[in-house]
C-alpha cells in the first residue's frame, strides 16, 4: 500500500470520528481561551483530573445501583458523573473566591488539589471493584476507538453548551476583563461567573470522557495560549484558536495514520505543541522584520 | 435634606466578609462634592470607595445611594493589560449592558460613534486601534476616564489616577477632571497619595486612618 493509499485508507476509515473530534476540540479550546484569559490555566487542569475522579465515582455508583456492567448505558452514567463533577466545580471555585477575599494566593491551593485528584484514582478503582477499560479510557484514551456512539451521544449537548457560551460571550468578556466594571453595566456578575463555571465544567466533563484528561488539557490549554499570544483582539483569537486545532488535527491524524504503529493521542498534543510554536516563531520573526 | 446628598452611611460597618475596617461609620456625602480620599497605605481608602460603588458589601448599617449611575476608574495596575482589547474596546466596556443593544447592528453603530468621540473628547483622537499592552501609562489612564464618562455617570471614583503619570500627564488629567467636575456637576472621588498644593479645587478631604474616617470641607485660601 502506497503512502497516499494507506491515508486515504484511514481518512475515509475515520472520517466521522475525526470530525466529531474536530467539534469537540474546538469547544474545549474555546472555554481554554476564557480560563487562560481569566488567568486559571491550573484550575482548568484540576477541573479536567476532577471531572476523571467523578467519572470513576460515577462509574461505581453505576455499577452498584443499577448493576450495570459496561458503559453501553450513558445516560445513567451521567446522572451521577456530570451532578458530581459540576459539585466538584463549583465548591472548588467558592474556596477560590474565599481565598481571593482574603488576599490569599490560590495557586498553591489549585496544586494540592491536582494532587489529591491524582492520588484519588487508583484509590477509587480498588474500592469500587472495577477495572473496566472504560474507566482507564478517561486517562489516555485512543481517540480512533472510541465508541461512535459515545461520539454521538454527546453531540447535541455539545452543541447546545456552544450556543450558550456564544451567546454569553460578551457579559463573559466583561466579568473575566474586569469584574468591577461588568457590575457597575448592571451584569449579575456572580450569576454570570457561576454560568460561566457551569459550562466549562460541563464541557470539560464531556471532553474528559471523550478523549481522556491528558488530550483535553492540551486541547483545552495548547491552541488557546498560543492563538492569545499571537493575536491583537479577542476575535482573532478565536479565529486563530480554531484555525491551529483544525491544522493540528490535519497533521496529527495525518502522521499517526503514516506511522501506524503509533498512538493517536501523544502525536495530537505533540501536533498542537508543533502548530503552535511555528505560528508563534513566524509572528515573531514577522515582527521584527 | 437628603436630597443633597449624593451618598449617606448610617452606622456603618465597613469592611470585608472576614474583616471589618470601619465601624460606626456616619458620613453624608453633599452632592457636586469634589473629594479627596486620603490615608496612609492600607488605612482602607481602596475598601471604603469599593463600598461607595457597591463593589462591597456593608457588613452592618445602613448605606443611602442617591446617585443615578455611578463609575470607577481602577488602578492601572488592577488591569490586566496583556488582555487582548484595544482602547475602543475598553471604553465600549463602559456602556450599561443589555443583550438587546449588543445584538442590534443600529444600537452597536451608535455605540461605536459615541467611543470615537469620547476618545477624541479624551485626547486619544485615532488611538482606538491601540491595544492596551501598546498604549502608554497617559494613554490607558484617559481611556479609563473616558470609559467612565461614557455612561453619563453623576458619582466618580477614581483609583490613584495619577500614578503612573509624569508631570504633564498629571496636569492635563487634573484640569480635565475639575473642568467636568465644573461643567457637568459630577461627584467626584479621587484616592490621591498626593501631598503637594494641588488641592486647589477639592471641596472636601476623606481622611482613613487605620480604623477611622473622618469627611472634612476644605476651606479655601484667599489669595
Amino acid at each position: 500500500m502506497s503512502l497516499m493509499e494507506k491515508e486515504m485508507f484511514y481518512w475515509s476509515r475515520y472520517l466521522p470520528t475525526i470530525l466529531y473530534s474536530l467539534a469537540y476540540m474546538m469547544l474545549i479550546a474555546y472555554s481554554g481561551i476564557w480560563i487562560i484569559l481569566k488567568r486559571e490555566s491550573l484550575f482548568g487542569l484540576v477541573l479536567t483530573s476532577f471531572a476523571r475522579v467523578a467519572f470513576v465515582i460515577g462509574f461505581g455508583l453505576n455499577e452498584i445501583l443499577f448493576e450495570v456492567q459496561k458503559t453501553s448505558n450513558f445516560a445513567k452514567l451521567d446522572i451521577f458523573f456530570f451532578p458530581i463533577t459540576l459539585l466538584f466545580v463549583f465548591l472548588t471555585v467558592m474556596a477560590l473566591r474565599t481565598l481571593k477575599e482574603a488576599d490569599k494566593s490560590a495557586e498553591t491551593f489549585l496544586a494540592i488539589l491536582l494532587v489529591t485528584a491524582t492520588a484519588l484514582i487508583p484509590l477509587l478503582h480498588k474500592v469500587f471493584h472495577h477495572t473496566d477499560v472504560a474507566a482507564s479510557h478517561t486517562f489516555f484514551s485512543d481517540l480512533l476507538y472510541t465508541d461512535p456512539k459515545l461520539l454521538q451521544y454527546y453531540f447535541w449537548p455539545s452543541v447546545l453548551m456552544a450556543v450558550g457560551m456564544l451567546f454569553f460571550y460578551r457579559p463573559f468578556k466583561l466579568i473575566i476583563f474586569d469584574a468591577d466594571q461588568a457590575y457597575l453595566s448592571g451584569l449579575a456578575t456572580k450569576q454570570l461567573e457561576f454560568l460561566f463555571y457551569f459550562f466549562v465544567g460541563i464541557v470539560t466533563a464531556i471532553c474528559v470522557r471523550i478523549m481522556g484528561i491528558y488530550l483535553a488539557m492540551a486541547a483545552m490549554l495548547i491552541p488557546a495560549y498560543f492563538a492569545i499570544t499571537v493575536s491583537r483582539t479577542l476575535k482573532g483569537v478565536l479565529i486563530f484558536c480554531f484555525l491551529l486545532v483544525f491544522i493540528s488535527l490535519l497533521l496529527g491524524f495525518s502522521f499517526a495514520f503514516y506511522a501506524d504503529t503509533l498512538p493517536t493521542e501523544p502525536v495530537l498534543i505533540l501536533s498542537f505543541l508543533f502548530c503552535g510554536a511555528v505560528v508563534y516563531v513566524v509572528s515573531l520573526m514577522k515582527r521584527v522584520g | 435634606m437628603e436630597s443633597s446628598q449624593v451618598l449617606t452611611f448610617q452606622d456603618a460597618e465597613i469592611g470585608y466578609s472576614a474583616k471589618s475596617i470601619f465601624t460606626h461609620v456616619n458620613l453624608s456625602f453633599p452632592q457636586n462634592i469634589f473629594c479627596r480620599i486620603h490615608g496612609p497605605n492600607g488605612s482602607g481608602k481602596t475598601t471604603i470607595a469599593r463600598t461607595m460603588l457597591g463593589l462591597l458589601r456593608l457588613r452592618k448599617g445602613i448605606m443611602k445611594v442617591y446617585a443615578q449611575k455611578r463609575a470607577y476608574v481602577p488602578q492601572q495596575n488592577k488591569l490586566d493589560r496583556q488582555f487582548p482589547m484595544r482602547l475602543a474596546e475598553l471604553v465600549e466596556t463602559g456602556f450599561s449592558f443589555s443583550f438587546r443593544q449588543t445584538f442590534s447592528k443600529h444600537q452597536r453603530k451608535h455605540r461605536q460613534e459615541k467611543v470615537l468621540a469620547y476618545l477624541e473628547k479624551s485626547g486619544l483622537a485615532g488611538k482606538q486601534d491601540l491595544l492596551l499592552k501598546e498604549a502608554s501609562g497617559g494613554q490607558l489612564q484617559r481611556a479609563l476616564i473616558a470609559r467612565a464618562l461614557i455612561a453619563n455617570p453623576d458619582f466618580l471614583v477614581l483609583d490613584e489616577p495619577f500614578s503612573n503619570l509624569d508631570k504633564t500627564g498629571k496636569i492635563e488629567i487634573w484640569d480635565w477632571l475639575l473642568a467636568l467636575h465644573k461643567e457637568k456637576q459630577i461627584s467626584i472621588f479621587i484616592i490621591d497619595h498626593h501631598e503637594t498644593g494641588d488641592l486647589a479645587g477639592y471641596t472636601h478631604e476623606l481622611v482613613t486612618d487605620f480604623g477611622s474616617v473622618q469627611l472634612l470641607p476644605i476651606k479655601r485660601r484667599k489669595k
